[in-house]
């Protein structure tokens, strides 16, 4: 099933709409210079994984993170933003990223 | 009051705009125009820029979650949403279902998207405010974003800009910070501006912009609102229009007899450019932050094709605690980056990889 099938469109980004607006704390990182489909555009972008809370952790893409010197720990919190391009005939994803505070 | 509409009014607000910001003067470098001239022609120093990831819908989402913020409401109990945009996501898939999804308000809500230009935001609040009128819903969200398209090299890439603004209304009096008094709607059919189904970019009259569309509903709105509430430009604190420039409100507000301490304090274009459909809601937005209570604003919106929806509001004593939740307009104007053209012409679509 394609990442632009309707039906994984919507099961998906009910799950991560849960979590919009919550923070938590940046642990590691990465720059992806080479992406995945319908990231192309946004080459090069972070990737991180993020301490929600004692048990859980959560990877995500990092926004309005250029310019700041990132480090461990760092607050960062949920926002809304279109995850992919699909193309200028499919749905459009919409989940969650995470803004660096 | 005059006109009270029976204790409907604004139980929250949130303002929204993304990090990037081009130069005025780097948009006319890039065409070998005169920035300066430019800049002080229409008033405009640089304009906000959505992220490749951003939309209206995204947009319109974290302004709502300040306004919620505010409200302080069960979200839940959203029983409308409308949207004003001129960059709705899809032609055809409301963005307000998007929106109640991913504020996670439940399915029970009245809803549709809607279009007028740069007046859609607040025709989104003027069928809210009915709609609560009506019994109908206790609460309703009201928003106008936009993500405005301008063609490269036209007069229009020097202002064109993204913003959202959002409001949560309901008709509890003790939950008011703002009274809407009154509303009034001028409309008529003029071809100023236009984007036809299947176009990029919009296309406009030039000067015909001006005296026969802007000026003409503007000042028709603005006038019939102060007959109806026997008021007149003295009597209010706050006057905010639609903002395409900062020549064409300055203007009309000194025509209706308004001076620039009630026109500057809602005169946000030169900061940001024309957010189109939340232009005037984000001025509302910037002197909801510093008004004090029991004052009135005269707000007076603009959408070309044409039609001008002008509001008399009151701020209440509740106002105050509510300015201190929530991210307020300017902390957007703090935390911004510049771009150059060549990164704006990508994040504006205009060129890809």
């Amino acid at each position: 099933m394609g990442v632009g099938f309707p039906a994984r469109i919507w099961r998906e980004a009910k799950k991560e709409y849960q979590i919009l607006g919550q923070e938590g704390r940046l642990l590691y990182w990465t720059t992806i210079k080479f992406p995945g489909e319908g990231y192309e555009q946004q080459v090069p972008y972070l990737v991180g994984l993020i301490r929600l809370d004692r048990k859980k952790v959560i990877g995500g893409q990092l926004v309005n993170w250029q310019g700041k010197q990132l480090k461990k720990g760092m607050k960062v919190v949920s926002v809304p933003r279109r995850m992919r391009a699909n193309g200028q005939e499919e749905p459009i994803r919409y989940g969650i990223k995470w803004k660096v505070r | 009051m005059e006109g009270q509409m029976r204790g409907v009014g604004i139980i929250g607000y949130g303002a929204y705009l993304p990090l990037r910001r081009i130069k005025t003067s780097l948009i006319a470098a890039a065409w070998q125009k005169e920035g300066k001239q430019i800049e002080k022609s229409l008033g405009v120093k640089e304009k906000s820029v959505a992220g490749l990831d951003e939309d209206s819908v995204t947009m319109a989402v974290e302004a709502s979650l300040i306004a919620l913020e505010r409200a302080g409401i069960d979200k839940t109990k959203i029983g409308a949403v409308f949207m004003g945009s001129e960059s709705h996501p899809y032609a055809v898939n409301p963005s307000t279902t998007k929106i109640g999804e991913i504020l996670g308000i439940g399915h029970d809500y009245f809803t549709a998207d809607l279009e007028f230009a740069c007046k859609a935001g607040t025709a989104a609040i003027q069928i809210v405010t009915a709609f609560l009128l009506g019994g109908q819903i206790d609460y309703g969200l009201a928003i106008g974003a936009d993500t405005a398209q301008g063609r490269p090299g036209d007069a229009l890439e020097y202002a064109t800009a993204a913003g959202a603004a959002a409001f949560i209304l309901g008709r509890k009096q003790e939950e008011l910070i703002v009274m809407i008094n009154d509303f009034c709607s001028f409309n008529s059919d003029t071809p100023d501006f236009w984007r036809r189904s299947g176009a990029k970019y919009p296309s406009h009259g030039g000067r015909f912009t001006g005296e026969k569309a802007f000026f003409r509903h503007t000042l028709a709105a603005a006038e019939r609102l102060m007959k109806k509430t026997k008021t007149k430009a003295g009597d209010y604190d706050y006057v905010v229009f639609h903002m395409p420039n900062s020549k064409f409100p300055c203007k009309a507000g000194e025509m209706l007899g308004f001076n620039q301490k009630q026109i500057k304090p809602g005169l946000i274009v030169e900061e940001i450019g024309n957010t189109y459909a939340a232009s005037s809601l984000l001025g509302l937005c910037a002197v909801l932050d510093q008004a004090k209570p029991n004052q009135r604003i005269l707000l007076v919106s603009y959408g070309s094709g044409a039609g001008s929806d002008a509001f008399s509001l009151t701020t209440t004593a509740k106002l105050t605690k509510k300015q201190k939740l929530g991210r307020n307009y300017k902390s957007f104007l703090r935390k911004k980056r510049y771009i150059d053209y060549v990164e704006y012409l990508k994040l504006t679509e205009a060129i890809r990889g």
